[in-house]
């Protein structure tokens, strides 16, 4: 349950925000931009530059449609699901570029190369390295809603306001993306 | 390698979370988009420059006094017309 005075200090934020109030954006900014820069960072498979275009495209749309923003969710959520449609937005725009190079899923073959030159490292390390390239190598939404629920450890309600789904839906998509990482993972540990 | 079976939801959270560590940004990018932000702010604070809210008033006072001027002239125009 949230705290009502946090609460009711978050809703003063957000009225300050509305109000254009250059204070209140630099508190809204430093009290959210780590936590938003490594959501984007591990939906971007740990790419720094691309985690910074993103994170910057972010807190600017933020700023420039705080006066619509109505305070029904935490200014967290808010800023998540601002940040999950410009992982998307990156990603239709960089799949645009490549045009019919999917560069954002890894292929199951770069998948093996990089799973064999892990082999060399320690054993945690590699476990990391083998779940990062296996949640890579999922498509976007099934990266999304895991990060946001086991990294950032989001409600189901949450998510779904972040992700603009029905709760049943995310549910199902949660399932969905839980299968298809432990699928990836079995294929590597038999590779 | 680490048995990666993810089986229960505590499992994996443990897993993922341990894969995805948390980061900051480097300091100067954080201080400039800081800036960024602050400056994006004061930009949409500012009022409309005055010219651009007057070009249109400008531009209906011209409109109307042409057509009063073109009103008289064809009134004047139809009357000698009419009665030579």
């Amino acid at each position: 349950m949230a705290n009502p005075k946090l609460k009711t200090k978050e809703a003063e934020l957000v009225e300050k925000l509305k109000s254009g109030d250059p204070d209140a954006v630099a508190q809204m900014y430093n009290a959210n931009v780590d936590r938003v820069y490594s959501l984007v960072f591990n939906q971007v498979d740990r790419d720094h530059q691309a985690a910074q275009e993103i994170v910057q495209e972010t807190f600017l749309a933020a700023v420039k449609s705080a006066k619509y923003f109505h305070g029904r969710s935490s200014i967290f959520t808010w800023l998540c699901s601002i940040a999950n449609r410009k992982v998307a937005d990156f990603y239709r725009r960089k799949k645009r570029e490549a045009k019919h190079r999917v560069d954002y899923a890894v292929e199951p073959e770069q998948v093996q190369d990089i799973d064999e030159s892990a082999v060399s490292l320690a054993e945690s390390a590699e476990s990391n390295a083998a779940i990062r390239q296996a949640l890579s190598s999922l498509p976007l939404h099934y990266r999304q809603v895991l990060v946001l629920k086991y990294v950032e450890g989001f409600s189901v309600s949450e998510i779904s306001e972040i992700m603009v789904r029905s709760q049943k839906s995310i549910e199902g998509l949660l399932t969905r993306a839980r299968k298809e990482l432990q699928a990836k993972l079995a294929t590597q540990s038999e590779g | 390698m680490e048995n990666l079976n993810l089986s229960g939801e505590k499992s994996i959270s443990a897993k993922l979370e341990s894969a995805c560590e948390q980061v900051s940004p480097p300091s100067e990018y954080r201080e400039r988009l800081l800036q960024e932000l602050k400056h994006a702010v004061t930009v949409q604070e500012e009022p409309r420059p005055l010219w651009r809210m007057t070009d249109w008033a400008i531009m209906a006072a011209a409109i109307i006094l042409t057509i009063i001027i073109y009103g008289i002239w064809l009134s004047q125009h139809v009357v000698t017309k009419l009665f030579p």
